[in-house]
């Protein structure tokens, strides 16, 4: 048989491996999606220090509850949180969406509050479904990955096989690029050591690669540790309103997915290094977190060639002119330095607002 | 890569010593089973085919196949299986259907499986019934009456409606046994 | 049209059973009027049997066989042929159009005789009025005789011009199968038993079929001579009515699992249910007779032992090899061609029950050379691990590693490390 093309998917050996590339997880769900995930945000954070994972993105189902609590713990153990969630689409599967910035923090829960409000008359608002044109409406600044056994890919190859697995793949890599844009898309690969999932990824990595798309290692994880795994499988039959004996395969098929070191998700992804590598180069690309959340004021409308702070600065020119006559030294130092005040906290579109105001109530 | 690929790749032929010659008679009903290169031209109602090969020819493969096409065509099939060696979840993944299919465990009695055997035979109305010899020690098969083989070579010639499979292990000097 | 039967002078229930009993081997939908008294619609039984006349020499021969010296009516109306049967021995057939001129003779008694809703004075006053028989109501005209008895006179003079139509009273009450003999001698052989067994079995199957039914379930209780009682209960997968199948089936339980005492008297019992009817397709396959493959099947677990034969059902969890042993489904013979499978060929398994312990050599993680038995041999590829674990509740927790692996002779096997003991298996080999 020839070398690499037919080789059986392995899972290389720990002792082969020698470098680590810095592994960032970007999928990863806390308890905050309700019944799917039994660690707390504060766990996850506590694990990713013990393990050296550097940053972390929390990607709750339907949500972002997760994300302050992630962040105020992360924030203490010196560990980014990055910020994203899990959207369902209409056809039962889930996007992994992640906030590049703060407009795909924006347009990402804009995204969870219409789905919610829209099946809130139906009565079901813990299946919140978006559409394609909901998707479309709130793209800008949101990463989109494949997903893991939930996400829209998993979904293709379960119901095809063969050629026509792969042509719906493709497809539905097709919409998911015309959607985010292609430098947005990464094909998401997650080991779980099953074999149905690694003939998946096989098959994911060959379209990948035809389509030149990046790879993106995850751990798809439900859990901080694999001793959870007994809590989560406890939490999907509540879920799914049955007994352990009687949940038989809604149950998890071994404790894999929990957070992993860097040394071992290297392992795991050998053959396939750049996966690894992807996830810091993304989590480098997100410039988003909770801490860039203050308050933003509204912009007001300047002409041409003029920023908010020079506009401002034409307009007190003016109005001190009218104000203080003879216009002094000292009222122009005062003034410099409020105006510099202003520059510094961002509220020079505040001021010409107000004196729009006032010149409406002046008249 | 698909597990059938691999298998292609991986696996050594299968080789089927013991095939009869097809005879060139009204009575011979030869059913095609597509996807099934070594059977080109189907296999004989009511008569036995022999199976044999070496670990990992395909066998079982080959069985599952037949077995998936029988009960997709709605027949009812048997397996006798004398070493419990078979394994529902892969005649699952194969797409036979279970629920039509009757496994007889013999719990490595070759004298059990082949009365099993010829219990189901009288019964008739199968598709398909598998005797499954593999793995079973050559001296145990040697010890086998050759009268079981008159007997069932006997039913062939009347024709019943079913099909008759010896898996076995390879043996030195295949025996090559006609029935017509 | 409907028949009555009346069987004079009983004084206890027993004839009433006998009677019912006839009646039902002609209909499922039996009145049972009073004591001595039944009625059945025959109108069905025409196709069948023919013209009324025919029909009611059946009867009567089928009474003849059972002993039963009862009177035969059959009428257009169910109250003409009651008030027939009860005036006239033999048989009695009234053509359509005819009741009237043949009630005419009958005593007006006999129309109080009947379970009717009448006041029994009416009957003084018609006396008082000069009438005798059924006739002289019959021509009183009809306007005159509600002015003065009103509706209940409407309703007697109806009746004895045999008009009243109404529907039979049908009492809807499950049909016991149900046979029991105690023996003067105990018996010690099964021999005479399975013959007794074949004569109850033969009534009770024939009481099914005449009433379109099939046994579900066959439970049989011996009683044993100084021991406690010997059950056992057959359910067929396929209803059965024949009663040479069901022995069989009784007779190669009893084989196997034999009474510890000789046997004093036995009870049969059957659950009844209607069976399944389908027609095979003229151009669909053959397949086993439902019968006869119960019984075959039955044979074959005789010897390789009761739970190591039937269908085989994946269970629903991720614990390797995990299945179940059911008895064949009667779906199976309902199966439609079904031309949407693909034909594929697929890597299969064969296990080795129980898995074969195993010497493994591990390098690097991986496992590098078996000794297995006869399978042994250098690892040239691999795959895996794949993990598995679960049911962690229960005592039937497994945590595995599974690698696939290839031999040097070129075999591939699945092999598996278990985890807390640390020890290595070969599961089996892909075939």
């Amino acid at each position: 048989m020839t070398e690499g093309a037919n080789r059986l998917p392995v899972i290389l050996p720990a002792a082969r491996h020698t470098s680590t590339t810095q592994f960032v997880e970007l999928h990863a769900r806390s308890a905050f999606s309700f019944l799917e995930g039994s660690s707390l945000p504060e766990e996850l954070a506590v694990r990713c220090a013990e393990l050296g994972i550097t940053a972390m993105a929390l990607s709750d189902a339907h949500g972002v509850y997760g994300a302050p609590r992630f962040h105020m713990a992360a924030r203490k153990l010196g560990v980014r949180a990055l910020l994203g969630a899990e959207a369902a689409t209409t056809d039962g599967s889930r996007y992994t969406l992640l906030a590049k910035n703060r407009q795909g923090y924006h347009n990402l829960c804009r995204l969870i509050t219409r789905t919610k409000l829209r099946d809130r008359h139906r009565g079901k608002p813990e299946n919140p479904v978006a559409t394609q044109n909901d998707f479309a409406e709130f793209a800008k600044g949101l990463i989109c990955l494949t997903g893991g056994t939930e996400g829209p890919l998993a979904r293709v190859f379960s119901e095809h096989r063969g050629s026509a697995a792969r042509q719906g793949v493709q497809k539905q890599v097709e919409l998911l690029i015309r959607i985010f844009g292609k430098e947005n898309v990464f094909v998401e690969l997650q080991r779980h050591h099953r074999r149905k999932q690694e003939v998946r990824n096989q098959a994911l990595v060959e379209l990948a690669r035809s389509m030149r798309l990046p790879l993106l290692a995850t751990n798809g994880v439900t859990h901080a540790i694999a001793a959870k795994r007994k809590l989560q499988d406890v939490l999907t039959c509540v879920k799914y309103k049955t007994t352990i004996s009687e949940a038989g395969r809604l149950l998890s098929y071994n404790a894999e997915c929990h957070l992993k070191s860097s040394a071992e998700m290297n392992r795991l992804f050998a053959d396939l290094p750049e996966a690894i590598a992807h996830t810091g180069e993304l989590a480098s690309r997100l410039s988003f977190t909770l801490e860039d959340l203050g308050y933003e004021f509204p912009h007001y409308p300047v002409p041409a060639g003029e920023t908010e702070i020079s506009f401002l600065r034409k307009r007190t020119d003016e109005g001190a002119r009218r104000r203080y006559q003879p216009y002094s030294d000292k009222a122009r130092r005062q003034i410099e330095r409020e105006l510099a005040l202003i520059g510094k906290l961002k509220l020079a579109g505040l001021f010409p607002n107000r004196l729009g105001h006032c010149r409406i109530l002046q008249a | 890569m698909s597990v059938g690929e691999y298998m292609a790749n991986i696996t050594r032929p299968l080789s089927f010593p013991s095939i009869p010659d097809l005879p060139e008679s009204p009575d011979f009903a030869p059913l095609p089973t597509p996807g099934l290169p070594v059977f080109p031209h189907g296999l004989r109602r009511g008569g036995i085919t022999e199976i044999a090969g070496p670990r990992c020819s395909g066998r079982m493969a080959a069985i599952l196949h037949i077995l998936a096409q029988a009960t997709a065509r709605a027949e009812v099939c048997a397996v006798v299986d004398t070493n419990d060696q078979f394994h529902p979840a892969s005649a699952y993944a194969a797409r036979v259907n279970l629920a039509s299919l009757v496994w007889v465990r013999c719990g490595k009695n070759a004298e059990h499986a082949l009365r099993a055997a010829d219990l189901l035979l009288h019964s008739g109305g199968f598709g398909v019934v598998v005797l499954d010899f593999c793995d079973v020690k050559p001296r145990v098969l040697d010890r086998i009456p050759i009268s079981y083989c008159i007997v069932f070579g006997e039913r062939s010639k009347i024709r019943l409606p079913f099909f008759w499979f010896v898996v076995r292990l390879p043996r030195p000097k295949p025996r090559l046994i006609r029935w017509s | 049209m409907y028949a009555c039967l009346y069987l004079p002078g009983t004084p206890n229930g027993m004839p009433k059973q006998r009677l019912v009993a006839l009646a039902r081997e002609f209909s499922p939908e039996v009145e049972h009027t009073s004591a001595d008294t039944v009625v059945f619609s025959i109108t069905p039984l025409r196709a069948i049997l023919g013209p009324p006349y025919q029909i009611a020499s059946e009867i009567s021969r089928r009474g003849y066989e059972r002993d039963l010296n009862a009177h035969l009516a059959i009428a257009a109306n169910a109250d003409t042929a009651i008030l027939l049967a009860r005036q006239f021995a033999g048989v009695r057939l009234v053509a359509s159009g005819e009741e009237a001129s043949q009630l005419a003779n009958l005593p007006l008694e006999s129309l109080f005789a009947h379970d009717v809703p009448v006041d029994p004075t009416l009957l003084d006053i018609l006396h008082q009025w000069g009438l005798k028989t059924c006739g002289d109501l019959a021509a009183l005209p009809e306007a005159g005789v509600r002015e003065r008895l009103g509706l209940a006179g409407v309703y007697l003079r109806n009746l004895a011009l045999g008009h009243i139509n109404r529907p039979l009273r049908i009492e809807s009450q499950e049909a016991e199968y149900e046979e029991q003999l105690e023996l003067e001698h105990p018996l010690d052989r099964l021999e005479p038993l399975f013959f007794l067994f074949g004569r109850a079995l033969g009534d009770l199957c024939g009481r099914l079929r005449s009433q379109s039914q099939a046994a579900r379930i066959l439970d049989a209780r011996l009683v044993l001579d100084g021991k406690p009682e010997y059950q056992c209960r057959l359910e067929f997968p396929v209803p059965l009515s024949d009663s040479r199948t069901m022995l069989k089936l009784l007779q190669l339980h009893l084989e196997r699992h034999s009474p510890e005492a000789r046997v004093m008297g036995f009870k049969l019992r059957i659950e009844p249910v209607v069976p399944r009817r389908m027609q095979n397709g003229l151009f669909l396959p053959p397949i086993p007779q439902p019968d006869k493959l119960q019984v075959t099947l039955a044979r074959i677990a005789g010897l390789v032992g009761e739970g190591n034969v039937g269908t085989p059902q994946l269970l629903d969890t991720f614990r390797p090899d995990a299945f179940r042993l059911t008895t064949l489904n009667g779906s199976c013979f309902e199966q439609k061609p079904d031309d949407s499978r693909r034909q594929i060929l697929r890597l299969s398994m064969r296990i080795f029950r129980p898995p074969v312990a195993a010497h493994v050599q591990v390098m690097d993680f991986v496992p590098r050379r078996i000794v297995a038995g006869d399978v042994k041999g250098r690892v040239v590829e691999w795959s895996g691990p794949w993990k598995t674990s679960g049911e962690w509740w229960s005592s039937h927790a497994w945590t595995r590693e599974e690698w696939d692996v290839e031999l040097d002779d070129g075999a591939l096997y699945r092999i598996y490390r278990d985890v807390p003991a640390s020890l290595w298996y070969v599961h089996g080999v892909y075939d």
